[in-house]
């Protein structure tokens, strides 16, 4: 499967997305475009690796948890403070997707927890998101056509295959 | 197979084993005392397979809520899959008769290739043969010897 690669941007760069989908603030106010693009180079200095089963075309509106590390302050993959939030997703087993955010194969950049607008378990279940606590998080409309995909991991397993963000699952 | 999971969202064993070794963890229910000392044990062997590359599955007849706190009190985090409707029980001629109460699964532990081929297969009942999880381990490290090709890493 092809890379993901997503990035908030102030609007639309046209830079050949995938996807793009308006994204607002709690308080609707406009708060950027969510940009979706695949292959294997980065396509904007802004774009972070996500798990590429995260894009659906077809989904609905979303609320997100999009959760970064400041710049220059990117933990590894492997600082236990990544690993327990990790197990964590796993432990409390949230009826969200997630995907950790990656500019390369060794740090984290942040953490994108997604739910259904439309299912007030999951829109609850972000204000608990256990990357928050690590990240500077902010919750976020984003319209529909672009994430929604419920992508799981089954466990124990918290390894990252051939570097790609968690929880994708295939070498 | 395709059943709810413990947070009662549906899910298909092949996307849950995906490309890993897989062990397929049938069992009575929360009630049964050699179930619960057989969990504590798996428990401590979810350690080793969070960065091993190695996935767990269980399932019962118990009910996503039952088993989602049943998973909790555990501290297990692998998924549970809830067969409350019996669906797989007879297919799988896994039907514990001697239990008319529950008519829950005989306790039964299949460790699958990513295909979902029984590569070793273990029957618990009321003795000894459930896996050890030395024998556990003994049939990931096979399994995954088999399955990728830098199990050795390449020469410098």
């Amino acid at each position: 499967m092809n890379p993901l690669w997503l990035a908030l941007l102030q609007s639309d760069v046209g830079t050949g997305a995938a996807a793009t989908a308006a994204v607002r603030g709690l308080d609707d106010r406009p708060a950027g475009v969510l940009c979706l693009w695949h292959g294997s180079d980065r396509p904007h200095e802004a774009a972070l690796q996500a798990d590429p089963r995260i894009h659906d075309s077809q989904g609905p509106e979303c609320v997100v948890s999009l959760a970064l590390a400041a710049s220059g302050s990117e933990p590894i993959a492997d600082d236990p403070a990544i690993v327990e939030a990790r197990r964590a997703v796993l432990r409390d087993g949230r009826p969200c997707a997630v995907s950790l955010l990656s500019a390369d194969p060794v740090s984290v950049a942040g953490a994108l927890t997604v739910a259904h607008a439309d299912r007030a378990d999951q829109v609850a279940a972000l204000r608990d998101d256990p990357f928050a606590r690590l990240f500077t998080a902010r919750l976020l409309h984003v319209a529909g056509g672009a994430l929604g995909t419920l992508v799981r991991p089954t466990g124990p397993s918290l390894e990252r295959y051939a570097g790609r963000p968690w929880p994708y699952d295939r070498f | 197979m395709d059943l709810p999971d413990h947070g009662g969202q549906r899910r298909r064993l092949s996307e849950l084993v995906g490309g890993d070794p897989t062990l397929l963890h049938f069992y009575r229910g929360w009630w049964c005392p050699k179930e619960r000392q057989f969990f504590r044990r798996l428990v401590d062997l979810q350690d080793d397979a969070e960065v091993a590359y190695a996935r767990m599955v269980s399932v019962s007849v118990d009910p996503s809520q039952v088993q989602a706190a049943f998973r909790a009190g555990l501290d297990a985090r692998w998924t549970f899959l809830s067969d409350q409707d019996r669906r797989y029980v007879t297919e799988l001629g896994l039907l514990e008769i001697t239990d008319t109460v529950h008519d829950p699964y005989l306790p039964m532990c299949l460790v699958l290739t990513p295909d979902l081929v029984v590569h070793a297969a273990y029957g618990g009942y009321w003795y000894w043969g459930r896996p050890t999880m030395a024998e556990l381990r003994q049939d990931f490290r096979e399994l995954t010897r088999a399955l990728r090709p830098d199990w050795d890493p390449p020469p410098a």
